[in-house]
Order: structure tokens, then C-alpha cells, then sequence
């Protein structure tokens, strides 16, 4: 019996799942052979893997393993990414930094003194107007050596129209042992067009990245290794990486394709549940992020929700505590952990006894952080306790809040009709379903059975069904 | 519904981030009741803090808009700006109770084409000019009328598809609000409004605190020699702005709703220092309750047609915002900050074929006591996209490209630097007259506290045949023949405070 294992790597958790291969999205699914949910800081990657092979059975019966990371992208927003080398056409060297589609997160990845302008041009037509001359890139090379930089991406202008340039210089770097990503690649893996700036950007992306990516997936390989055998290529369990596009080999994935895992999971997996179910959305409540999944005739599309688990809590404009854009990563924790001093959403619901036992999660939970809590949602609300005369009870800020970061939900599915479906999934989906509920009494919200584990089960959306290939190829148009 | 301690501030503040979001795919847009109220602004300029609501009143005042329908204008003195800034009303009936058709609530929304200039200010030169015009209605766009105004010469390119994209995107933007609205336990809700502009009145009154109190009279002379005169007064409740004094002007005018908006603008970001966060200041009609702004007839500030606008709402815009600055650091030298542009130039080329090209370009802002300038960010222009597509448009235009970015040092140096410009360089690949307007404020850019002056802005033109001409004059025009190129360098702010002085040897 082969077994199809699918492991989910996020920032703090990580989340597998084994079921018999011959389990299908879409049909009732058996009890599955082994699932942990696990806090990275406590367990690594490598030992969950390790336990989940044995306990599945997968070491000896063989199948296969999907994998999504949200680690490195989360690590960009978190401006842990490295800044790579970037070599661009002379002249255009701050081009990303005047541009407005670009974040300050997005700016830490551009560092001026890592931009280097190399004297080559093609023009629109793909005609070579400057030719790269190779004793530009020696000084170059040494130079980068000089000061240990090993990422480097690469972005010329029209190289989409004349790659000629890119590859020569790429080349080039890879001699002398540096990891290069040159963006004219990126234009070949991502169907849809993309214009320079998304190019050069989602370059110095993957290379910025590329190492967390890389040391997870590696330390995979070193337990599959452990386990199964030194040649890979004898392995029974094939690797499967899943990305924007699809899923590539783990030997032979693609910088840019494994960036949006998740999201790309979540929209295949809602392909077969939206139209299964007729529903109008899927609400996804993961342990880290949370999501809308909207049905489109090209396909489910996912977006970030406006409120996440980890959305932080200040001091408005106002004058009154209100949830900020910005959110936290699990390290060192919420409130709830008993380690931090900055309230958050999931901060809220727990000292409101709405949260459900989460495996993995609950025991986390440090039971005395609660009146640690109301005492800092207390503080928060002081000013305007003195603006109103009276003694705030810190319950009744609480609740407030409660209600504004539902709201935040609620508007998200504003447009669905009355006695629509709303399917909601993920770790944190049975705890705020009472309060959509009680929020939307119209709507139907159906907690899906495998919803506590949907990320994970994400994964095993068939890729290559003829109808995901189609909504993939209209997604991405 | 429960009414806890402070359950209405935190409904109306979540109404507010309601009404955000909703905006938030539409870029410059406002929520407006029918008389002119705004209740909720996302502004790209200060232009549109006043002008959005005028122009959704004066929509459903003179054309009655029925739920769904939607019209257009892009007339300055009927709510619009300048000519390339094309304004769309949509009606809205959210309160089914109420009788009759018309909407009880609008969403004014703008989208820039890019912008026409001429030498002599004349409004005609700046595009078609469009009054309140129904365009779509019962489903139906007029597609005669839209193609008519895109085939006008002076129409932007593009004109026809971008319109009736954002007409969709208006729609649905509709659609979502009145589902919003009908969803019983929604904050969005007509008799709400007045309880909101009131909580909105009573923290938009919270964050005045941070407006020095007291009088002080500023005034500025233009590179013309016309005078503005300010005399504003700041009081517990109420912040007035006099502009009487203030003489009328041949090369620059705006009108009396942008001047209101450039007043509000500048108060803002005092009352908001962090940029990323202003928008948390109640934008809305109870901030204009607050603040009272006097333009005398027959100024610069209340120009009357044919007085072209583009200069006026950009130039004038940062003019009369900078000046509000001037009288705050008066009445409290801690709000001193070194000088900008403010606003962002603009480079416009007309190749002899007919195509067209206009882009925006983005100065430093002056450095302040706490923090230094931002790049190739204007201080009163923050959400106008001076973005270059490169790519694209070496495919659709006979130019190449040789430089973009930011102009390196071009900030004046102090303890706190000023912000660097932006500078773009092109080769021209056929013949074709390149237009520029850096503004006078490009010109100037002292450092503060001993902090040096930033960069000004400038026009450098090489020749094919290897002639080199320099241009520093606010605006001008040249004509280029192939193989000549053209370096617009965007302006630095100025510095703040005595630079440190260098170490080493």
C-alpha cells in the first residue's frame, strides 16, 4: 500500500499527514496513517519527518511527498531574507527603488551597495546595441568574492526579448561558484507576463530566500537519505515541492515556482471543494494565516484576509485600541505563549474562551498569560477610561475588539446571498465559527471534516487533473 | 446591540477602516452623502481632500443620479481638478426605507490620465473639458459619448479603455457596498452617519491638540512676483486660513476647494507625522468643520476658466501647503522642516507622429528635526505613481531609455539629510518636442538649522552631435531630432541641522 505523505513547513509550525495513496480529494477520506502538528522552535523539521515516516509506514511502503514552505516567504515580509548581489544594465541600478510598487519589506532585499551596473544594452526588438564584455564581470567576481556574497540575481533590460546577455553572464558566475538566478528564467516559469520591475524583484526574492529554502529542504533530503537509502534516485517515496505553478521534483524545483506554495495549494484544493459544494467561499483559519478562497471562472482565487491570527493590537489615531496591519510572527509567541508583551488577535479570543483545542497549539498555552492579558488591554484602554468618568472593565474591551476583528471577516463575505455556504477550514476554523455565525445567522458555514488539517491537505490536490490544469493556466492568464 | 464604554468610538472607527477598505481598490476615491458631506476620503493629492465630495454633490444635484448610475466630469470648477484627471460619481441607494430613486450615497472616484501642459496656461490646452455628464446608466455605458471625448486630440491615449475599466471597477465596487449595507448588523448604515461624523468631529478635535495655538501671518512671493499672504489662526476648535491679500496670478491658479484640501493636507501631517499612517486621521467633513478657509475673489487661489489648472494643482497645491508649514513652525519652531518641491515635476513628450508621453518625477522631501527625507517621495503628492514601465515603453515609443532612478546626493546634507530625487534619461529615436515643469519650488530648497540645501532641479540636453544644453527654468520645451537625449534631474530636499563633518583623513 503506498501512502502519500504531505508536510506543510510554515514560520513557526510544521504539519503532516499521511493517508493511503488510495485516498482522493473530493471523496470521504479514510483515518489517516499518522498526522502531527509540531512547533518548530521545540521539534525540528527533520525529527517530525523522521517520526512521521516510521509512524505512517511510508519508510517501508514507498508513495509520496508533497511539500509546501510558507518559511521563506513569510521571511521576506519579515525582512529576514539576505540581500543578494543584483546586477542589472548600467543606468538603471536604483530603477526599483523610485518605483512605488515596492514595499519598504521589499526594499530590504535591494541593497544599494550590493547593486552593481554592468555595461551591456539590448534594445525592445531584442537587438544588442552594448555587448556584455567579460572582463567587466572578472573585476565583478572578484570583487563579490571579496565580500562573500554567493546569491546573486540578475536582471538586464529586455532580456525577455534577448536572453543572450543573462546567460553569458550567468554562466559566467556559476564557474566561479556563485548561485545565480538570471530574471529572463522567471519569464519562462511564470505563464504570466511580467514586466521588469516584477522580474528583477521576484529575482532578488527567490535569491534572498534561497537559503532558508534550501536548508529545509535539505535537511528533508538528509532524513529521506537516513531513511530510505543514500541514491535518490532508489528512493520509493518521490518528493514533490509545491509552488505557484504547480509541483516540480524536489531535485529540479524552480526558485520562482516554489514561491506562493500555499495560496496555490488552497486554490486547487477550493477547486474541488467550491464546485463540489456549490459554496460561495472558503474561509481559511490556519495556524498562521488566514485566507479567502472566492470562486472565479478562471478558477479559485486566494487572498490574505484583513485580520490574522497574529494582526497586533495598538492605539489608534483615535485614541482607541484597535487591531494595526501589522502582524507577529509565533517566536517568541503571543500572550497566550506567556512570553511576549505585544497583544494580538488570537490573544483576544483566547482570553474570550473562544479557542478549541488545536493539536499542536494547545499545549503551547500558558493558562496565568490570561490575566496578563486583561491587564494590558486594561492599560490599553486607560485614556479613555479617563475620558468617560468610570472604571473600564477590561472584559468589555475585549469584547469590542472581538468584535472588530470578526468584522473584519464579515466584510470579506459581505456579497455572499442569504443561506449562501460559507466552508471553512484550518486549525483555528472551529473556534471562529460560532462567532460567524452569530455575526451572519443568514449564511451556512460548514466546518469541512478535514479542515483542521487542510494545509496539509492541500497538498494532495491533484496537479495534474486535466481540470486543475486548466484552472492553473486561466489563473495565471 | 450591546453599548459598552466606548462602543460607539470603536463602531465609528470601524466604520472608518470599513469605508477604507471598500475605497481601497479604487485608489483616490470618497464616500459623499448627496449634500456634499464627505464621509470617508482616500486621497492621492490634496487636491482631492475637497474637490471629490464637491464633485459628487455637484453630480447629484444636477443629474439626479439613480442607484448604480454613474457619471463623469473632469471640469475644475465643477469638482474636478485639472483636465487629465477624469472623475467618476456613482449613485448609491442604501437605505431601503427611504422613498423615491435618487441615490443616498455616492462614491466619487479619480483616475489620472497623463497630463497635458502649454506654454501659455490656457485651460483649452490642457484636454477636453468634461461638466457633469451622465455616462452609464441602467447597465449601459454611452459608448458614443465616451468615443467621442477619445478622439478629441488632445484626449489622453487610452482614454476610452481606461474609463471603462474603471467604470467596471466602480460597479463592483458598488456592488459589494450595497451588499454591505444590507447585511443587518453592518456599520454601514444611513442612520449611523450622523453618530460617525460626530465621533469622527470629536477625535479629529483629539488629534488638534497637536496643532500649536496662536496667530502668525506668512506670506511668499512667486517667481512672477504675485504675493500669497496667509493669516492663520489657530484656536481650541477651530483652525482659520485667510488668504486675503493674496494677488491674482497669469501662470498659476487653483481653485477655492483645492486650497481647502492643501490646508487640510498640511494639517494632517502635523497631526500625523508618520505618512504610512495619516490615513487614520479622520478625513471627512467633520475635519472641514474644523478648519475655515477665507480665498478671496480674483486670486490665484480662486481661479476663474480659461486659467489653465495643471500647475495650480500640483505647484500651487505644495505652494499653499508649504506656506501652512511656514506659519505652524512660526507659531512652534519644532514643526521646522527643510525645503522640497513638494510636488512632482512632470516630463511630457510629443513625438512628430502623433505619440505621446508624459511621466511624473518624483523629488526628495526636506529633512525635519526627527527624521531625514524620504527618495523620490513629494511631501504633498505621496500617492501619485511616478512609476516608468521601461520595457513597455521602448516597445510602444521610438525612445531608449539610458537612465532611471534616483539622483544620487541630490539631498542637502545635515543631521538629519534631506530625501534624494528621482532622474530619468532618454534618447530620442525620432523627432519630437519634449515639454518639462519642475514648478518654482524645485529652484529652492534651503536646509533648515544649518543644514545644507538640497539640489535643484534641472534639464540637461546632449545633442547627437555632442552640444550640451543646460535648463534650469521652471518649465520650457525643446525640440529634439533623433539621437538627441534628454537628463531630467528630479530635485533633493533640504537638509536639517549642521551636518556632521566628515572623518578620516
Amino acid at each position: 500500500m503506498a501512502i502519500k505523505l504531505a508536510l506543510k513547513i510554515g514560520e513557526s509550525f510544521a504539519e503532516i499527514r499521511a493517508l493511503s495513496a488510495d485516498s482522493n480529494m473530493g471523496q470521504k477520506r479514510p483515518k489517516p496513517l499518522h498526522q502531527a502538528r509540531w512547533f518548530l522552535p521545540k521539534c525540528s523539521l527533520a525529527d517530525g519527518l523522521r517520526e512521521a515516516l516510521t509512524a505512517s509506514g511510508a519508510q517501508k511502503e514507498g508513495g509520496e511527498l508533497y511539500i509546501i514552505s510558507t518559511r521563506h516567504d513569510r521571511a521576506l515580509c519579515r525582512r529576514q531574507g539576505l540581500a543578494p548581489a543584483f546586477l542589472v544594465t548600467a543606468g538603471f541600478e536604483s530603477h526599483l527603488r523610485v518605483d512605488t510598487r515596492i514595499s519598504v519589506a521589499d526594499s530590504d532585499i535591494i541593497a544599494a551597495d550590493r547593486v552593481f551596473g554592468l555595461n551591456e544594452r539590448i534594445t525592445a526588438t531584442g537587438e544588442i546595441i552594448t555587448p556584455l564584455k567579460i572582463e567587466e564581470l572578472d573585476l565583478l567576481a572578484a570583487k563579490l568574492e571579496a565580500m562573500k556574497v554567493k546569491q546573486i540575481a540578475i536582471g538586464f533590460m529586455n532580456s525577455t526579448m534577448n536572453s543572450v546577455h543573462e546567460v553569458q553572464a550567468a554562466g559566467y558566475l556559476r564557474e566561479r561558484g556563485f548561485s545565480v538566478l538570471a530574471s529572463h528564467t522567471l519569464a519562462a516559469q511564470i505563464s504570466s507576463p511580467l514586466d521588469e520591475v516584477a522580474r528583477w524583484r521576484l529575482a532578488l526574492e527567490c535569491q534572498s530566500t534561497a537559503g532558508i529554502l534550501a536548508e529545509d529542504l535539505t535537511a528533508i533530503e538528509s532524513v529521506l537519505q537516513e531513511t530510505l537509502g543514500a541514491d535518490a534516485s532508489q528512493w520509493q517515496i518521490k518528493v514533490h515541492v509545491i509552488g505557484k505553478q504547480g509541483f516540480s521534483p524536489l531535485k529540479d524545483y524552480s526558485p520562482a515556482a516554489v514561491h506562493g506554495g500555499l495560496e496555490s495549494a488552497l486554490e486547487r484544493a477550493a477547486d474541488a471543494h467550491l464546485t463540489r459544494t456549490d459554496a460561495a467561499y472558503l474561509l481559511h483559519f490556519g495556524i498562521e494565516s488566514f485566507h479567502i478562497v472566492r470562486p472565479s471562472s478562471a478558477g479559485a482565487k486566494e487572498s490574505s484576509l484583513a485580520i490574522q491570527p497574529t494582526t497586533l493590537l495598538g492605539i489608534g489615531n483615535w485614541g482607541i485600541p484597535v487591531f494595526e496591519n501589522e502582524t507577529r510572527s509565533y517566536v517568541p509567541g503571543p500572550m497566550l505563549f506567556g512570553k511576549s508583551h505585544q497583544l494580538c488577535f488570537i490573544d483576544v479570543l483566547f482570553s474570550r474562551d473562544r479557542l478549541t483545542e488545536v493539536e499542536g497549539f494547545t499545549p503551547l498555552v500558558n493558562e496565568k498569560a490570561r490575566a496578563r492579558i486583561l491587564d494590558t488591554i486594561f492599560t490599553l484602554g486607560k485614556a479613555l477610561s479617563a475620558e468617560t468618568g468610570r472604571t473600564v472593565d477590561a472584559s468589555e474591551i475585549t469584547a469590542d475588539l472581538e468584535v472588530a476583528g470578526i468584522e473584519r471577516i464579515a466584510l470579506e463575505i459581505a456579497t455572499a446571498k442569504q443561506d449562501s455556504v460559507i466552508l471553512l477550514s484550518g486549525a483555528f476554523a472551529p473556534s471562529l465559527e460560532p462567532l460567524l455565525k452569530l455575526r451572519r445567522p443568514d449564511l451556512v458555514f460548514q466546518v469541512l471534516s478535514e479542515g483542521a488539517w487542510y494545509e496539509a491537505d492541500a497538498c494532495f490536490q491533484n496537479n495534474d487533473s486535466p481540470q486543475a490544469q486548466q484552472n492553473s493556466k486561466k489563473r495565471n492568464a | 446591540m450591546r453599548k459598552s464604554w466606548n462602543f460607539s468610538l470603536m463602531q465609528s472607527e470601524a466604520l472608518a477602516t470599513l469605508m477604507d477598505r471598500l475605497l481601497e481598490p479604487l485608489g483616490a476615491a470618497a464616500f459623499a452623502l448627496p449634500d456634499g458631506r464627505a464621509l470617508h476620503i482616500r486621497p492621492a493629492s490634496p487636491a482631492d481632500l475637497a474637490t471629490l465630495p464637491l464633485a459628487a454633490s455637484l453630480c447629484q444635484q444636477y443629474l439626479r443620479l439613480s442607484d448604480g448610475e454613474i457619471a463623469i466630469l473632469n471640469d475644475p470648477f465643477s469638482g474636478g481638478t485639472h483636465l487629465a484627471d477624469i472623475t467618476l460619481v456613482c449613485g448609491l441607494k442604501i437605505d431601503s426605507k427611504g422613498t423615491g430613486t435618487n441615490a443616498d450615497l455616492l462614491i466619487a472616484r479619480r483616475i489620472s490620465m497623463p497630463a497635458r501642459v502649454s506654454a501659455r496656461n490656457h485651460l483649452d490646452d490642457e484636454g477636453v473639458r468634461i461638466p457633469p455628464t451622465p455616462l452609464y446608466s441602467h447597465g449601459v455605458l454611452n459608448k458614443d459619448l465616451l468615443e467621442a471625448i477619445a478622439t478629441h486630440p488632445l484626449s489622453a491615449p487610452g482614454f476610452f479603455s481606461r474609463v471603462e475599466a474603471a467604470i467596471t471597477e466602480l460597479s463592483e465596487t458598488a456592488r459589494i457596498v450595497r451588499a454591505v449595507a444590507q447585511d443587518p448588523a453592518s456599520e454601514l448604515k444611513a442612520q449611523n452617519f450622523k453618530r460617525f461624523l460626530a465621533d469622527s468631529s470629536h477625535a479629529f478635535r483629539v488629534l488638534m491638540g497637536r496643532i500649536p495655538l496662536g496667530a502668525r501671518t506668512v506670506t511668499r512671493q512667486l517667481a512672477g512676483g504675485e504675493t500669497i499672504k496667509l493669516a492663520l489662526e489657530v484656536t481650541e476648535n477651530r483652525i482659520l486660513f485667510n488668504f486675503a491679500g493674496t494677488e491674482a496670478s497669469s501662470a498659476l491658479g487653483l481653485t477655492e476647494h483645492a486650497t481647502s484640501g492643501a490646508c487640510l493636507a498640511a494639517i494632517a501631517a502635523v497631526m500625523c507625522p508618520d505618512r504610512l499612517k495619516r490615513g487614520s486621521v479622520p478625513l471627512n467633513a467633520s475635519a472641514f468643520e474644523h478648519i475655515q478657509v477665507s480665498t478671496p475673489a480674483k486670486t490665484l487661489l480662486s481661479s476663474r476658466a480659461p486659467s489653465g489648472m495643471f500647475r495650480g494643482m500640483h505647484q500651487g497645491i505644495a505652494i499653499v501647503a508649504s506656506l501652512v508649514m511656514d506659519a505652524l513652525a512660526a507659531l512652534n519652531p519644532a514643526l521646522r522642516t527643510a525645503a522640497s518641491a513638494g510636488h512632482h515635476g512632470l516630463l511630457q513628450i510629443a513625438f512628430d507622429d502623433g505619440r505621446f508621453f508624459s511621466t511624473p518625477i518624483a523629488p526628495g522631501s526636506g529633512a525635519s528635526r526627527d527624521a531625514c527625507g524620504d527618495t523620490a517621495i513629494a511631501d504633498f503628492d505621496q500617492l501619485i505613481k511616478n512609476n516608468i514601465y521601461l520595457e513597455a515603453s521602448e516597445k510602444e515609443l521610438p525612445l531608449l531609455w539610458l537612465h532611471h532612478g534616483v539622483r544620487a546626493n541630490s539631498g542637502g546634507r545635515g543631521k538629519k539629510a534631506g530625501g534624494d530625487g528621482s532622474t530619468l534619461a532618454f534618447q530620442a529615436l525620432a523627432p519630437a518636442r519634449a515639454r518639462w515643469v519642475m514648478g518654482e519650488q524645485a529652484q529652492n530648497l534651503a536646509g533648515s538649522e544649518s543644514g545644507l540645501a538640497g539640489l535643484p532641479a534641472q534639464i540637461v540636453v546632449v545633442r547627437a552631435s555632442g552640444e550640451r544644453e543646460e535648463f534650469a527654468q521652471a518649465e520650457g520645451e525643446i525640440a529634439l531630432l533623433s539621437g538627441d537625449q534628454v537628463h531630467f534631474l528630479g530635485s533633493g530636499g533640504g537638509g536639517f541641522g549642521e551636518p556632521p563633518q566628515a572623518t578620516g583623513a
